[in-house]
């Protein structure tokens, strides 16, 4: 019986042999994606644009071991999954500093570009999500923020789809937990829904 | 109407965050990877799929052997980026470089100036677009001008691992005490362990001495200083003497002891597991981490092997579950993920206190 080679993007093709216009153009293609998915799994952490680099250079290196077995996107995607997490495995090798700095500063005074708030609401939230173990970690930002179905994370994290949903189930159990135990969560999660008519919030019983 | 938090509700708050669009400087990142691809070598040249695994990949790993095994015979280059660059370094044992009787002195791509006195050892754990090493011995001055990456170089000594950040420095391991001088820049001193570990920062000009054991500082400890003088001069005094480690190397092939399978009656726990103790649970550690590392690294059928020399670092609780591990040095990505699971889902026998283990082993293809 015959084989049948899988067919690959032309473009990736020629990526394949070093040819690094036609890997700018795959940068362009894909830096949406990249960009979205690092930010995402990381938060709001000024080292995203590093880890970007960190994917595509990963790309370069073994895009040889991709085959067209899987759709191009997926197989992206597991590698930006990947260096997110091997990043995240030596942040936590790394010491934290004893300095001022570095330690969480009480944020008592408002601030009045809404913008900026709203980027510390998400960074709050990031904060929460921190405190998962990094598997449950992982599957709920894929599922909840990124959209993706448990079949779909299965093959990146290489786990049984089945796992995948235990892990979320996990998840989401373990942050309303950490949001009911901690009234300032609670009141974060409030303000990150804004004015939705639905929101849970404490304020409204007031 | 109040409602309780609940998944529904959790999901809604998941889709605001969705909803943000991140902001990048494109631009900028597409310069640094293309720059960062200028230091690349070629891709292998893809052929037939079937092809792949064996011509391809044998003419990868005899390059990569061929680069990787630094022989004395081999004339030493100046610039190690060069000697040591390749896409496996981290799958492959590392070269040491040795300082007997004079200082070695070499530089890496124009950003990174190491001077290692006499008598002195280092190793090179990682050299591209970071630099990784570890002083086995002696003092290391460091000159780093690059400021665009974060802890662009670390440098591991005993227990004390130091990250740089872009600064002239020197670490001096000497007596089981790691001397941290910082003349200009930042550094970050902490333990080399993984966790919840504390650092400091010491901001030049400064010294801080360090337990090599434990990496914790230690206040006023008592040999003294000598002044910092490090040497900036634009190139290499002398050609660096490349030599293959020395690590201690463990019978693989040895049978680990067995659990009888007798019925003993309640025996008191252990203070901490040893070796012994564990050696059922270390035993089967070995196979699966030489499982992953076969899966993730085939040989080629010409007759040429790579072997890896690694060292783990295993933490384990009083309940027998391992709290971390470190691997020394790291596999690459996939077959560390895979062995980082094999480690992290071994379960060791009880004991009173926490343990760590220690596990030297071989891999071969």
């Amino acid at each position: 019986m015959a084989a049948f080679a899988p067919k690959v993007d032309p473009l990736i093709s020629r990526c394949q042999l070093g040819d690094k216009t036609a890997f700018r153009e795959l940068f362009h293609r894909h830096r949406g994606d990249v960009g979205r998915i690092v930010q995402r799994m990381l938060g709001p952490v000024p080292e995203v644009e590093d880890i970007i680099q960190d994917v595509f250079i990963q790309v370069y290196r073994t895009l040889q071991d991709f085959q067209g077995n899987s759709k191009f996107s997926t197989w992206l995607y597991r590698v930006a999954v990947n260096t997110v997490l091997m990043h995240r495995r030596a942040q936590q090798s790394r010491p934290v500093l004893v300095a001022e700095s570095t330690r969480p500063v009480p944020n008592d005074r408002l601030e009045p570009d809404e913008e900026a708030a709203r980027r510390e609401r998400i960074r709050a939230f990031y904060a929460v999500l921190d405190r998962l173990p990094e598997k449950k970690r992982t599957v709920f930002i894929l599922h909840e923020i990124e959209g993706m179905n448990p079949k779909e994370i299965a093959s990146l994290v290489h786990a049984p789809a089945l796992t995948v949903r235990t892990r979320l189930f996990y998840a989401r159990r373990d942050i309303l937990r950490m949001m009911q135990q901690e009234p300032a969560l609670a009141s974060l999660a409030s303000e990150l829904l804004g004015s939705d008519d639905d929101q849970p919030s404490s304020e409204e019983e007031s | 109407m109040n409602q309780p938090l609940d998944a529904r509700w959790l999901k809604k708050v998941a889709q605001k965050i969705a909803e943000t669009s991140p902001e990048f400087d494109w631009d900028r990142v597409e310069t640094a990877v293309f720059q960062r691809l200028e230091r690349e070598p070629a891709p292998r040249a893809p052929s037939s799929p079937a092809a792949y695994g064996r011509a391809v990949t044998a003419g990868l790993i005899a390059a990569a052997v061929a680069a990787l095994t630094l022989s004395v015979s081999q004339t030493p280059r100046h610039d190690l980026s060069t000697a040591l660059a390749g896409p496996t370094v981290h799958d492959a044992v590392p070269a040491d470089i040795v300082a007997t009787h004079e200082p070695q002195a070499f530089e890496h791509e124009q950003w990174a100036r190491f001077h290692l006195h006499a008598p002195g050892r280092l190793r090179v754990l990682r050299m591209d677009d970071r630099v990784s090493l570890h002083l086995l011995e002696g003092k290391l001055e460091v000159d780093v001008s690059r400021r665009d990456a974060l802890e662009a170089v670390t440098i591991r000594a005993g227990n004390v691992r130091v990250a740089v950040h872009g600064t002239l420095f020197s670490v001096e391991l000497r007596e089981g005490v790691v001397q941290t001088q910082v003349q200009q820049g930042s550094v970050v001193v902490g333990p080399a362990s993984r966790g919840n570990t504390e650092g400091w920062l010491l901001i030049g000009p400064s010294t801080g001495y360090f337990d090599a054991t434990i990496g914790q500082r230690v206040a006023g400890h008592s040999y003294v200083d000598q002044p910092l003088v490090l040497h900036r001069s634009e190139t290499p005094s002398s050609p660096p003497v490349i030599v293959q480690p020395t690590q201690p190397q463990r019978d693989l092939s040895a049978p680990s002891p067995v659990a009888s399978p007798k019925i003993r009656p309640p025996q008191p726990l252990p203070n901490a597991l040893d070796d012994h103790l564990a050696a059922t649970t270390l035993q089967a550690i070995r196979q699966n981490i030489t499982a992953c590392y076969r899966r993730h690294l085939p040989s080629s059928n010409e007759g040429v092997t790579i072997h890896a020399q690694i060292h783990i670092s295993i933490h384990v609780a009083p309940d027998g579950h391992v709290t971390f591990a470190r691997f020394d040095p790291p596999l690459s990505p996939r077959a560390q993920s895979c062995a980082s699971e094999a480690v992290q889902n071994a379960a060791f026998p009880s004991a009173r206190e926490s343990s760590v283990l220690e596990l030297s082993m071989q891999l071969s293809p």
